[in-house]
């Protein structure tokens, strides 16, 4: 789905995402995990066409990002941005109504056809409730909902995530990775917890702008690589009833 | 589900329909106000025959000084007003949106003191003279000051403190350009204009400040959809399919040379594009293919009465209007800030 090809970026002369390659497959959850400033949100930019690679390229199904319009990447991919907030009084329907944006121009203005997505992808993540509620009202999590369904209304093929569980509690934590886990979509996702992160299918494990490792999580999330890039140390538990070894720091 | 969607979509459209009815059916009883109200008063019933004559051909009698001054001083007068007030308000709609700020507008980031500069400096100090026009100089000027705000506000993160900077500094250039090249009795006339004054505007500004209003109106629609998606920031109008800097250029071109014609035609009017687009807000929400149009309908009534406020409050004198604007618009403002702090 998207092939990432000897891609740096630097800003003002300082490199947030050293070269690095690496392909993201169709209907997988890869997880990007790494300490603050490992170059995560960069990354996740570039994959999502905003910012342009200063080496390499990404391919969008086959086709270089930097070529497709940004209509065209927004009909398929969508971006979910850390702590997206607004000072507008704006309603709920009215934010999700937002993802239609790429689908719609003078000659297809608004239809019955958007108005069922956006129905839908509300439905789907229990907010219809919520529709004539303001923004500001909103609990962190309903507006992380809110987000999610704005991005689901754009129809993407491919999904990116910013940390969307970041300033939740862990219910609403637990609640938002069920419902991201249960698209069935291509997934992109930046993670904190990376005991959370073992649920992915593969993770990209990131330092000081360097791609460390990638892999699936029992493959990466080793003693050896968490110590190099997370400084602390780890102990595997196996527990019968988790489908997973937990992990514990000390 | 058909009927919920009906309902949805209609309210909605009953609800844009209604806002923007109501505007402009306050929009035309303002402007036969602004008509009948001056030195002189002049009745309904010349303002019915003088307007039946000009616009229907008929050929009513009418005192032929009364329809003068209603159709080439005071008519003319109310439309420019009508135009600066929209193109103001729509300007401080699309600042507030692209910048993510509400409490910014072209008066207060420095581009109304931009334009009056180059307006200065074109007809006082001559600068470009017999190639640029006031209202051309004005516009570089209008485009300089923005992006020095622009600039500034970058480094420092401060877009409002970047303005008031912006506004001083050209503020302070045309006082020295006046200074330097006027004297005392040209100087006190510009000073006047600086301060807003629709005195002495005729059919021929209207002529330029209709086109801009209405181009800038149709294109600032026609990115209705674009500037609702800067809602969540630039990131997120990107990420919806947004080309984000080409939209920024052109809004930025368009909210600079709207401010800068009307500027150059009346001086800076201040409160305008800051106050009118949160009433609208209030009114109608935040959808701008609605908030723009009523914007921009309830900035020409709120001038319009502007102009007749300023026409009034002394008698025998006419006040500058961004007097009257600022008196209105401060304590407006006020309220908005005081809202907002209860509301965090």
């Amino acid at each position: 789905m998207i092939s990432v090809q000897n891609v740096s970026y630097r800003l003002r002369g300082k490199t947030l995402v050293n070269p690095l390659s690496f392909e993201v497959k169709k209907g997988e959850m890869l997880g990007l995990i790494g300490p603050n400033g490992s170059g995560k949100s960069s990354l996740l930019r570039l994959l999502a066409g905003i910012t342009r690679p200063s080496t390499g390229q990404v391919l969008l199904k086959g086709q270089a990002m930097t070529d497709l319009p940004r209509e065209s990447i927004a009909r398929q991919l969508a971006f979910v941005t850390q702590q997206a907030e607004t000072h507008e009084r704006i309603r709920v329907r009215d934010a999700v109504e937002l993802g239609r944006t790429p689908w719609l121009s003078l000659l297809n203005p608004w239809s019955d056809q958007d108005q069922h997505v956006v129905d839908l992808v509300m439905h789907q993540l229990s907010i219809q409730h919520l529709g004539d509620r303001i923004w500001q009202t909103l609990s962190g999590g309903e507006q992380q909902r809110v987000h999610l369904a704005r991005a689901l209304a754009q129809q993407p093929e491919i999904l990116l995530l910013d940390e969307p569980t970041n300033h939740l509690d862990i219910q609403n934590q637990l609640a938002i990775l069920q419902l991201v886990e249960a698209l069935n979509t291509t997934i992109v996702v930046a993670l904190h917890d990376l005991n959370q992160a073992a649920r992915c299918d593969r993770l990209a494990i990131m330092k000081s702008s360097h791609l460390i490792a990638i892999g699936k999580p029992d493959e990466v999330l080793t003693p050896d690589i968490i110590w190099q890039v997370f400084g602390v140390k780890t102990k595997m538990i196996h527990d019968t009833e988790l489908q997973r070894p937990l992990l514990h720091f000390f | 589900m058909t009927t919920l969607i009906l309902n949805k979509s209609t309210s909605l459209f009953i609800r844009s329909i209604k806002g923007f009815l109501v505007s402009a059916s306050i929009l035309l009883p303002t402007i036969i106000l602004a008509v009948m109200i001056g030195e002189s008063a002049i009745s309904l019933e010349t303002v019915y025959k003088t307007f039946s004559n000009k616009l229907l051909g008929t050929t009513y009698l009418v005192d032929l000084i009364d329809a003068g001054i209603l159709w080439e001083y005071r008519l003319s007068r109310a439309v420019i007003a009508c135009c600066c007030g929209a193109a103001l308000a729509v300007s401080g709609v699309i600042l507030q949106s692209l910048l993510r700020n509400v409490l910014v507008d072209p008066y207060i980031l420095g581009i109304s003191a931009g334009a009056s500069a180059g307006a200065v400096a074109v007809a006082i100090v001559g600068i470009g003279a017999g190639i640029l026009s006031m209202s051309a100089g004005a516009f570089l000027g209008a485009l300089l000051s923005f992006g020095l705000v622009l600039a500034l506000s970058r480094v420092t993160g401060q877009i409002i403190l970047a303005g008031i900077a912006g506004a001083q500094l050209f503020h302070a250039l045309s006082a020295l350009m006046i200074t330097k090249s006027a004297n005392a009795e040209a100087a006190r006339g510009i000073m006047f204009w600086l301060l807003g004054n629709l005195s002495g505007v005729r059919w021929d500004d209207a002529w330029l400040a209709i086109p801009v209003a209405v181009i800038g109106m149709t294109v600032a629609l026609y990115y209705a959809r674009a500037l609702d998606a800067f809602t969540f920031g630039a990131e997120s109008a990107a990420s919806l399919g947004i080309p984000v800097a080409r939209v920024r250029l052109i809004l930025i071109l368009v909210t600079a040379s709207m401010t800068a014609v009307m500027v150059s035609m009346v001086g800076s009017i201040g409160f305008v594009g800051l106050v009118i687009p949160h009433a609208a807000r209030f009114l109608v929400g935040v959808r701008h293919s609605i908030l723009l149009p009523v914007s921009a309908l309830m900035g020409a009534v709120f001038l319009v009465m502007s102009d007749i406020l300023s026409r009034i409050v002394v008698s025998g004198q006419v006040l500058p209007i961004g007097v009257v604007t600022a008196l209105i618009g401060a304590p407006a403002f006020a309220l908005i800030l005081i809202r907002g702090a209860r509301n965090r």
